[in-house]
């Protein structure tokens, strides 16, 4: 950690974090304050000890627990194969393992849907009887829990994959030579990998924790679900806050948690940059790791696509669904951009600061933590009403305020993306820098911005993603006379219009995977150039 | 490096400031529409008001399948700086809801000649057209037709325990349905119907349209839901089919589309103009004749896909208002009796 003046970038990075997280809490303030004797009446009226509402935070709080779990277990895992195994066609898994990202979790959950009803509905007996097994598997917690966790998969390969090649591999070769790379892994790699493993951790359960689609689709119960009742049923804003009360908790204590542990995860950290020498070298070990690897790309990426594109190749007016949405596909792009572009820039004196300062990681953590946390349907209500407050102009009346909303419920995971960015700088560097009478921006430009490319583009391109199958913040925020591809596949799929879901789930798939290839490509040649 | 430094800046910065003005605003010819009515059926009306008018219709839809919070809580939340002129409502409670909020201004429109009192608001904030009505739905292949129930009374019977779905109470027309029955039956008539239900298993799911969805993949054999869902899955040839009930009891509950002029709306001129537009019976009969088959309020002959045989001649007789305010009542129950 930097001494608090040792960094030119210190100030001006305070001062950007600060504005944005004062506009940020504004539209809590009041309702805040308004809503916590609410939560007291719903605590004192029985409501939180109601059946159904424990069965919502049980589901919500299994949900987060296994799927952040699995994902760690299985992402780890990659991440160890693609840093340390000797593989076969080792760009093309380490570009490829990213694509179930790609695929927005809704239409992960429709993929899996729809091969269901094909395996029912064949007339070969065995699929029958498959889709006999899968049906009931689908539509329970498992089922929400098997989707989040191989959408979840990716994300913490990347965070750990990032630690696991800052970390030197001497010890790994020379453990190697006694023991198994399973072992290598367990006893060498994790614990010096804990605060990525740690991080990602973090992201996953809090995005689980959140998510309102895959379980709604799935009709599992979720704490989501309940706010939305509350919000729809009662339009009681005050019920919906009491309800979102318990599972913030929740979060916040797993925060905490990390933020205790973490001064013990970083000792013995050696950052001693990049190593990308391969240890494991034998063929036994190659192909199991191979193995693994066609494994999770087949369930999370080939089953899913292929069963779009099938469903997608048989359905009518291809053309016509496909050219009858260009419009709400081009602000989806347009939205989805702004967002994402507007994150990433955020997001970098936070991700600074809390990666340099243990002080403002203390607090800063925590307040973005919340703007995440809080359903995004209740921060958006109550932006809304600032919004109201304000006069009228053409800001306003575009997408900004849909932009600025998005903006901050996204914020936490690309600051957790930047900073885990930050900690794999040498901060020398920028001690360094501070000798030399250079502006700020140059000081930033000039060291730390190379060295953060490849975070800034994945922070992009997962926020863009996230954006683009985001529903509630966006459908109260979005300006009249604009409407997102993700709005009209859920028209479409109310309407039974399956074979139209299906053509715009493929073409989405295929718009994303391609921007995601760019994006890959541009991301290498820069690191390249660096 | 400084190049792909200020390349990827320069790329983030446009980005933004391309993306900031895609706008909403109103123009001096255009009128801002919330609608929560399905947008395949509701577009191409709108569409239509634009090509006949030349006022430019700027909507923002609703998604019921994915339970958003919804446009209520949007048009509360923008009370202070309302940016839309009118709703059109897919139902009638949260129409009601909004008008006890103070967010309706009255207005009476020309085109209501023929709309049944029932359907217009004494004080001109809200008229309803264009019905749905409350159907019982059954799979093809697992019941036949002389064994579905005649009435929703008959989904209580044992024979169909754990056999039935049907969506939230608390939510949309099943709760409307549910606020309706306190009206006709009584708070202990409905109340023990409920009670019954429950008792009898009934699979609850999150929606209208899941309710179908579980009926055609066979779940269960019978649901409670809406006219428009059982049309497009017949049109889209799942396995299903309905029934009006209670067409010898107490009728079958229809939940009549409502248009409504928002107070202080930036556009009243083009809104009050899009009202006269969805009020005329010209739209009434191409919402009939679309694949959701709305049913007509004012009295005469229409062709509605698929059922043109089955239009019930027996309707419940209820006040939307009272059914509003037992809903109030009701929830408790529901919530009580469900473990909600």
């Amino acid at each position: 950690m930097l001494s608090l003046h040792s960094s030119k970038l210190y100030r001006p990075f305070l001062l950007i974090a600060i504005c944005c997280s004062l506009v940020a809490l504004l539209p809590l303030i009041i309702p805040g304050v308004l809503y916590v004797p609410s939560s007291i009446d719903f605590l004192t009226s029985g409501g939180y000890f109601s059946k159904h509402f424990l069965k919502g935070f049980f589901n919500t709080c299994l949900i987060s627990l296994s799927v952040s779990s699995a994902a760690c277990l299985f992402g780890t895992i990659q991440a160890f194969i693609l840093a340390r195994f000797r593989l076969a066609g080792k760009t093309f898994w380490s570009s490829i393992y990213l694509l179930p990202l790609v695929i927005p979790p809704y239409i992960h959950t429709l993929a899996w849907i729809r091969l269901d009803t094909i395996l029912k509905t064949s007339n070969l007996e065995i699929l029958n009887n498959l889709g006999m097994l899968l049906h009931p598997a689908l539509y329970s917690l498992a089922g929400v829990i098997f989707i989040l966790t191989i959408i979840s998969v990716p994300l913490v390969t990347l965070i750990v994959y990032q630690g696991l090649v800052s970390i030197p591999v001497n010890q790994d070769n020379a453990a190697l030579v006694f023991t198994s790379p399973i072992r290598v892994l367990r006893k060498i790699d994790l614990p010096l990998i804990l605060p990525h493993l740690g991080a990602a951790f973090l992201i996953v359960f809090i995005l689980s924790m959140n998510i309102f689609d895959v379980p709604d689709i799935l009709r599992v119960h979720t704490i989501p679900a309940e706010v939305f009742m509350q919000l729809s049923a009662f339009y009681s804003e005050s019920n919906a806050f009491s309800a979102a009360l318990p599972s913030t908790f929740v979060a916040f204590a797993v925060t905490f948690i990390f933020q205790v542990l973490s001064p013990k995860m970083m000792t013995g950290r050696d950052l001693t940059g990049s190593n990308m020498n391969f240890t494991v070298s034998s063929t036994t070990a190659n192909i199991t790791g191979t193995s693994f690897l066609v494994m999770l790309l087949a369930v999370s990426t080939m089953i899913p696509l292929l069963t779009i594109a099938g469903s997608a190749a048989l359905a009518d007016n291809k053309v016509e669904v496909i050219l009858s949405s260009s419009g709400q596909i081009g602000y989806s792009f347009i939205l989805g951009g702004g967002v994402a572009a507007t994150v990433t820039i955020v997001a970098i004196p936070f991700g600074y600061l809390l990666a340099r300062f243990t002080l403002w990681k203390t607090i800063l953590e925590p307040l973005i933590l919340l703007f995440f946390i809080i359903p995004v349907a209740l921060y958006s209500l109550s932006f809304l009403r600032v919004i109201s407050w304000l006069p009228d102009n053409f800001l306003l009346s575009g997408s900004l305020p849909c932009i600025i909303g998005l903006t901050i419920h996204f914020l936490f995971v690309g600051v957790k993306i930047l900073q885990a960015g930050f900690y794999n700088i040498n901060e020398k560097n920028e001690e360094a820098a501070a000798f030399y009478p250079k502006a700020w921006f140059r000081v930033f430009g000039s060291i730390l911005f190379p060295q953060l490319i490849p975070y800034l583009i994945f922070c992009f391109a997962l926020i863009f993603i996230f954006v683009i199958g985001e529903l509630s913040a966006t459908l109260l925020l979005v300006p009249p006379g604009q409407e997102t591809i993700a709005v009209k596949i859920y028209n479409l799929m109310h309407y039974g219009a399956y074979d139209q879901v299906m053509i715009l789930c493929l073409l989405m798939s295929c718009i994303i995977l391609i921007l995601y290839l760019i994006l890959n490509t541009v991301s290498k040649c820069l690191i390249i150039s660096k | 490096m400084l190049v792909s430094y200020r390349l990827l800046s320069v790329f983030f910065v446009l980005v933004i400031l391309f993306s900031i003005p895609i706008s909403g605003a109103a123009n001096s010819n255009s009128v801002v529409v919330y609608t929560s009515v399905d947008q395949v059926f509701s577009e191409p009306i709108l569409r239509k008001f634009e090509d006949e008018t030349g006022i430019d219709v700027k909507a923002v839809y609703d998604v019921e399948a994915a339970k958003t919070v919804g446009l209520v809580n949007r048009l509360i939340a923008e009370k202070n700086r309302p940016r839309a002129d009118v709703f059109w409502n897919s139902e009638i409670v949260r129409t009601l809801v909004l008008k006890d909020k103070g967010l309706l201004a009255p207005y009476r429109s020309t085109m209501q000649q023929g709309i049944p009192d029932q359907f217009i608001d004494p004080e001109g904030y809200w008229t309803g057209f264009a019905c749905r009505a409350r159907v019982i739905i059954f799979n093809t292949d697992l019941v036949e037709n002389n064994q579905v129930p005649g009435s929703i009374f008959e989904l209580t019977d044992p024979k169909w325990r754990g056999r039935v779905a049907m969506a939230f109470p608390l939510l949309g027309t099943a709760a409307t349905h549910v606020g309706a029955l306190y009206d006709k039956l009584g708070k202990d008539g409905a109340e023990q119907f409920i009670l019954d239900m429950n008792a009898n298993n009934v699979l609850i799911v999150s929606g209208n349209s899941v309710v179908r969805d579980v009926v055609a993949a066979g779940e269960v054999p019978l649901g409670l839901t809406d006219t428009d869902d059982v049309l497009v899955a017949i049109a889209r040839g799942m396995p299903v089919d309905m029934v009006f009930p209670d067409q010898d009891g107490i009728g079958t509950f229809f939940i009549p589309n409502t248009v409504s002029l928002i107070k202080n709306a930036p556009n009243p001129a083009n809104a009050k103009r899009l009202i006269d537009y969805l009020l005329d019976p010209d739209t009434e009969r191409m919402l009939a004749e679309s694949e959701s088959g709305n049913i007509p309020v004012r009295p005469g002959p229409v062709n509605l896909p698929a059922v043109s045989t089955k239009i019930p001649s027996n309707a419940m007789q209820i006040s939307y208002p009272n059914a509003a305010k037992n809903m109030e009542v009701a929830d408790e129950f529901i919530k009580t009796t469900f473990s909600f």
